[in-house]
């Protein structure tokens, strides 16, 4: 019987392959529960500091990078990290034996650490809970504390300009004239409509081509799945196919086996 | 006849208004590029190179001799400057008319930009959805390549001979090094086609020829080649290097010359020269056990290509292309031409709209869509009288399947008994079989049941005769049958291998009954219909396999009229379908009797090698290492073992399994294994209805709500009443009629907020279609693989007894239960 017991344990194993196989059944990337986000609330004063800090006057210098220039470079540069995080991500890291969709693939560290600094997702709990598909929902919400900040920015430009404009003619020991404010208000007035208007619509391009590459991630994913359990569930049934291969040896025996007592 | 417009080319035209310098593809990453693309679309101070072009030539003339320079002046508003210039040219000029002029050519440069960015906005939609879903070689695409890898890897050879779906078998190799000095001369003359010009005194690029360029190669070279060709004047170019005759003229057979849409048809024959030298240095000694349908794909190599950092060089066995895997960029229409303007606006004709009971899949387009894809159904697509559904129903294309016949097998082992899954051992012993009758010079061996003898004879059709008390199963091919001999020899072995492990001197005999006859013809002549549709000879038909079989078993069972499809709804087209049938197996290149026989085709001999036993002590077995091939065998031993032979050890009794020992009866009780598993039926998967009109009806519903009434259709019906304030006036004249343009605002604001939303409704139904139709289509396939599991698991559970049968016990069955 040890060669029917060959084959069954084969074919055990192959059940066991196959209990840890990939869902079969269509599914979509539904995400996470929707009471954790995306919070489409209002911009408050304040919730937008962690990635569009106030930068202090002193830092700040005639001609130089103004606080437009600094958060529009630090707000395309994640951007444009992630968007490449979520392109390169080309399913080597996929965990076949996990149970849903949503940890199949883990999400990318940098847009973790970018939806750690954002209102949904402060909490561990809720960060702990992201997968590379909240990718979107991430940038998405990282785009309205942007243009929260800008708008917010737009609130009191006036005002802070001139702040910050005097403290950089403090420093130089200059006076300052009145043109040079309004010349500076303009400036950033135009650049604040600048982004307002350009930025939405770049991330919607590009989540829209994202989203085109990523619409059958999920698909893919279970595909290679099934190609990894095909390869094994194949190998195993080689295996018992070896091992059938010893049944002539128990056919038509005439005897009880080997008991001569 | 075609239609002309003498619109000034906005249905043709563009622009994408730079800042400064020229848009380039590729500059960076893609949320650079969309960033750009956007910052473009923003801004309005500087036009494309192929505006700065055209608008001089077609509004420029004597009076205003408009430079290329003006185009970027005159967006910029900078309109003094212009008429300064070109009054340096004619003298001078009213200001005011000049400043009009200069006006005129601002707008003309913005409408063409707003053309040209609403393509670019197209493209990028179509960018999201058609890479993942187009399967275009080079892709990365882990569905078009995986899939029918894993496919391949769950298939025994009895299902590739027996399923009638058309496959098609893929091979990697790897490029030869002599290709690398025409990939390098691919990249220059790619790189050239960049066009950058300093005429507007900014220089500017122009991608445009390039991305038409990758657009017009995308399919392979050898595709355009044969554009316009007949099937018959491709039959026989495909495959071979000295036959395929390459020919190239750049503007050789453009069905748009002349028209905005001239880039869509140009060739560019130095390119595919190049394509051409890389396929003929393919290494065809490695295609030799390539079926005349499969395929070799071959690693893509990435191509540098200005502006394009995902520009690829794809090579496959019967083709060679360029793919730019994430296009950005459509081939927009051309505006001009040596120095002339391009008009737009001539079109085709549209094609005709299908006819009643044609179905949408007779249309020419919808014919290429995957929804009109050929149907695996036996007589599919049925049209005309024929068709007899509701003629009020959006029908893609009307199929009828035929009653399959009942298979009916005898006692012995048969699992993957009909086909050949088995690769041949000793060819020299299979061959043996020589054209002439062979009789005992042939022997069936210890490893069959049978052995076959294949010979040439004059009769009508192929014969398998009964099996002798040698063991020989006499089979008789002739050249003069539908099918040619290499068919008919596969057919005749499907035949034997119904006879083959049954009692000599059995004969086949289909004639004695209607289903019986069905049973033993159908799948003999569905193996022999799949080999010919693999060789193409089906191509030029849109009659399936199992059309094929099931008419060719009618023709075979004469005794009875349709006796495997049952009487045709209109016998007339039957008989016109049945001579399609006879023409398109006609193979005028086809073997004569005696080399089929001496050269036996592979699938053939895999047939031959089928009909062998597969566990006998002392035979060997060969087979592909797939899923399905160890099934067969792990199958066939278990067969062989349990109905032929007995495994609990005892005197051989009379009848197999029969109890001849006591401890026969110690067996334990059937564990019911899999008793209540049930293998899924194999149906067809359908599309989930689409219900067209009952979702507008609901926004028609939607549409009312919102302004408080019933549903009415249309729903304009619903749309607000002034009637109801003017007979109940507010204070004054001036509320009231305040009210009722407010009122009437309101509802536009709400219609228009509906309708914004209608895109993402449907978004939504159509996904819900999708996973509908996903849900049922992979449903069939996850039972089973839970049924395999649960079979498998029990299996694995059986609990065997730890002592050996003695052979003196007085004991009872205790002894085994501890």
């Amino acid at each position: 019987m040890g060669l029917l017991t060959g084959i069954l344990l084969a074919l055990l194993a192959v059940t066991f392959l196959q209990g840890k196989s990939p869902h079969l059944t269509a599914q979509f990337s539904a995400g996470n529960p929707e009471d954790h986000y995306p919070i489409l609330g209002a911009c408050g004063r304040s919730e937008h500091l962690n990635l569009f800090r106030w930068v202090p006057p002193q830092e700040l210098g005639e001609g130089e990078e103004d606080v437009i220039d600094i958060w529009s470079r630090e707000y395309n540069e994640r951007v444009n990290v992630i968007v490449e995080e979520y392109r390169s991500m080309d399913g080597s890291e996929i965990d076949c034996l996990s149970d849903s969709l949503e940890t199949l693939l883990p999400a990318g560290r940098n847009m973790l650490a970018l939806a750690g600094q954002l209102p949904p997702w402060e909490d561990p709990q809720d960060l702990a809970q992201l997968s590379y598909m909240d990718t979107n929902t991430v940038l998405l919400e990282h785009l309205r504390m942007y243009e929260c900040a800008l708008v917010g920015r737009y609130f009191y430009l006036f005002g802070d300009v001139m702040k910050e404009m005097q403290a950089i003619y403090g420093q130089k020991d200059a006076i300052l004239w009145w043109g040079n404010v309004f010349r500076e208000f303009q400036k950033q007035e135009r650049k604040i409509r600048h982004e307002i208007a350009v930025s939405r619509t770049s991330l919607n391009r590009v989540l829209l081509l994202l989203n085109g590459y990523g619409r059958l991630r999920s698909l893919e994913m279970e595909v290679e799945c099934f190609d990894r359990a095909t390869k094994d569930f194949r190998n195993a049934l080689a295996a018992a196919a070896e091992a059938s291969a010893c049944l002539p040896r128990a056919w038509d025996a005439k005897d009880p086996m080997r008991d001569l007592k | 006849m075609t239609m002309r417009f003498t619109f000034m080319s906005i249905g043709c035209v563009s622009l994408l208004l730079l800042p400064a310098g020229a848009y380039a593809l590729g500059m960076g990453t893609l949320y650079d590029e969309m960033r750009m693309m956007t910052e473009y679309d923003q801004q309005d101070f500087v036009s494309e190179l192929p505006i700065q072009k055209f608008a001089p030539l077609v509004l420029g003339d004597e009076k205003f001799p408009v430079e290329e320079k003006h185009v970027d002046l005159s967006l910029q508003k900078k309109y003094a400057t212009v008429c300064e210039d070109i009054a340096q040219t004619v003298g001078d000029v009213w200001i005011s008319e000049c400043q009009g002029f200069a006006e005129q050519l601002s707008e003309l440069a913005r409408k063409e930009a707003w053309i040209r960015a609403l393509g670019r906005e197209l493209q990028l939609i179509a960018s999201s959805y058609e890479p993942e879903m187009d399967g275009h070689t080079g892709r990365e695409n882990a569905i078009a390549t995986k899939l029918p890898k894993a496919t391949l890897l769950w298939q025994s050879g009895t299902d590739r001979m027996t399923n009638p779906v058309d496959q098609v078998r893929m091979k990697q190799l790897e490029l030869p090094d002599t290709i690398k000095p025409h990939v390098q001369s691919i990249e220059r003359i790619l790189g050239g086609m960049v066009m950058i010009e300093n005429a507007g005194e900014t220089q500017k690029e122009d991608y445009g020829e390039l991305v038409a360029a990758f657009f017009r190669y995308r399919n392979g070279y050898q595709e355009v080649q044969m554009e316009g060709k007949s099937a018959a004047q491709l039959a026989g170019e495909e495959d071979d290097p000295e036959s395929f005759a390459y020919s190239c003229s750049n503007n050789a057979a453009n069905p748009y010359a002349g028209t905005d849409l001239q880039m869509l048809g140009k060739r560019w024959c130095d390119l595919e020269r190049e394509m051409h030298n890389i396929w003929q240095k393919l290494p065809r000694e490695d295609f030799v056990d390539l079926g005349p349908k499969d395929t070799a794909v071959f690693p893509v190599k990435g191509l540098g290509v200005p502006g394009m950092s995902d520009a690829v060089l794809w090579v496959k066995r019967d083709d060679v292309g360029i793919l730019w895997r994430m296009p950005l960029e459509p081939v927009l229409p051309m505006l001009h031409a040596e120095g002339t303007p391009v008009l737009s606006g001539i079109y085709p004709e549209p094609p005709a709209i299908p006819a009643p009971k044609h179905g949408i899949c007779s249309h020419p387009f919808a014919q290429r869509g995957y929804l009109c894809r050929k149907q695996f159904v036996e007589h599919c697509p049925i049209q005309g009288e024929e068709f007899d559904g509701d003629e009020n129903a959006i029908t893609l294309a009307a199929c009828k399947p035929y009653a399959s016949p009942i298979l009916e097998t005898a006692s012995g082992p048969d699992i993957c008994q009909r086909g050949g899954w088995r690769t041949p051992v000793d060819l020299e012993e299979l061959r043996k079989d020589t054209p002439a009758e062979d009789g005992n010079a042939l022997s069936p061996g210890p490893c069959a049941n049978c052995v076959v003898d294949l010979f040439c004879r004059d009769i009508s059709g192929g014969a398998t005769y009964k099996k002798t008390v040698d063991g020989i199963i006499p089979i008789a091919i002739t050249q003069h049958s539908i099918m040619d001999p290499r068919y008919i020899i596969i057919h005749e072995l499907i035949h034997a291998q119904q006879l083959c492990n049954l009692p000599p001197e059995t004969e086949i005999n289909p004639q004695t009954n209607r289903e019986t006859c069905c049973e033993k013809e159908y799948l003999p002549y569905l193996i022999a219909c799949k080999a010919t549709a693999e060789d193409g000879l089906l191509d030029t038909t849109n009659i399936s396999i199992e059309e094929c079989a099931a008419m060719l078993a009618n023709d075979s069972c004469s005794n009875w009229e349709y006796a495997c499809t049952g009487p045709p709804a209109d016998e007339a087209a039957y008989q016109k379908r049945m001579e399609e049938l006879a023409e398109a197996l006609k193979d005028e290149n086809a073997p004569s009797c005696q080399d089929a026989i001496t050269n036996l085709d592979g699938r053939a001999l895999s047939i031959k090698e089928s009909l062998r036993a597969s566990c006998r002590p002392g035979c060997e077995a060969q087979y592909e290492n797939t899923i399905g091939n160890n099934l067969c065998y792990i199958g066939q031993c278990i067969e062989e073992s349990l109905e032929e032979h007995r495994l609990i050890p005892g005197r051989v009794p009379y009848v197999t399994q029969d109890e001849a020992f006591p401890w026969d009866s110690c067996m334990n009780e059937d564990p019911q294994l899999a008793t209540f598993v049930t293998v899924p039926p194999l149906t067809r998967t359908f599309l989930p209805p689409y219900r067209g009109q009952e979702l507008l009806q609901q926004l028609d519903t939607l549409l009312c709500q919102m302004n408080g009434l019933p549903r009415l259709s249309p729903p304009i019906l619903c749309a607000f009443s002034p009637g109801k304030r003017l007979s109940l006036p507010l204070q004054t004249y001036f509320s009231t009629a305040l009210s009722l343009v407010e009122q009437d605002k309101g509802q536009i604001d709400d219609t228009a907020n509906l309708q914004e939303s209608v895109g993402n409704i449907a978004t939504r139904i159509g996904s819900t279609l999708y996973g509908e139709y996903l849900e049922k289509a992979l449903k069939e396939f996850s039972e089973l693989l839970r049924a395999a599991g649960t079979f498998g698991r029990q299996m694995g559970e059986t609990a065997f007894p730890t002592v050996a049968c003695p052979r003196n016990s007085t004991g009872d069955c205790e002894i085994f239960r501890e």
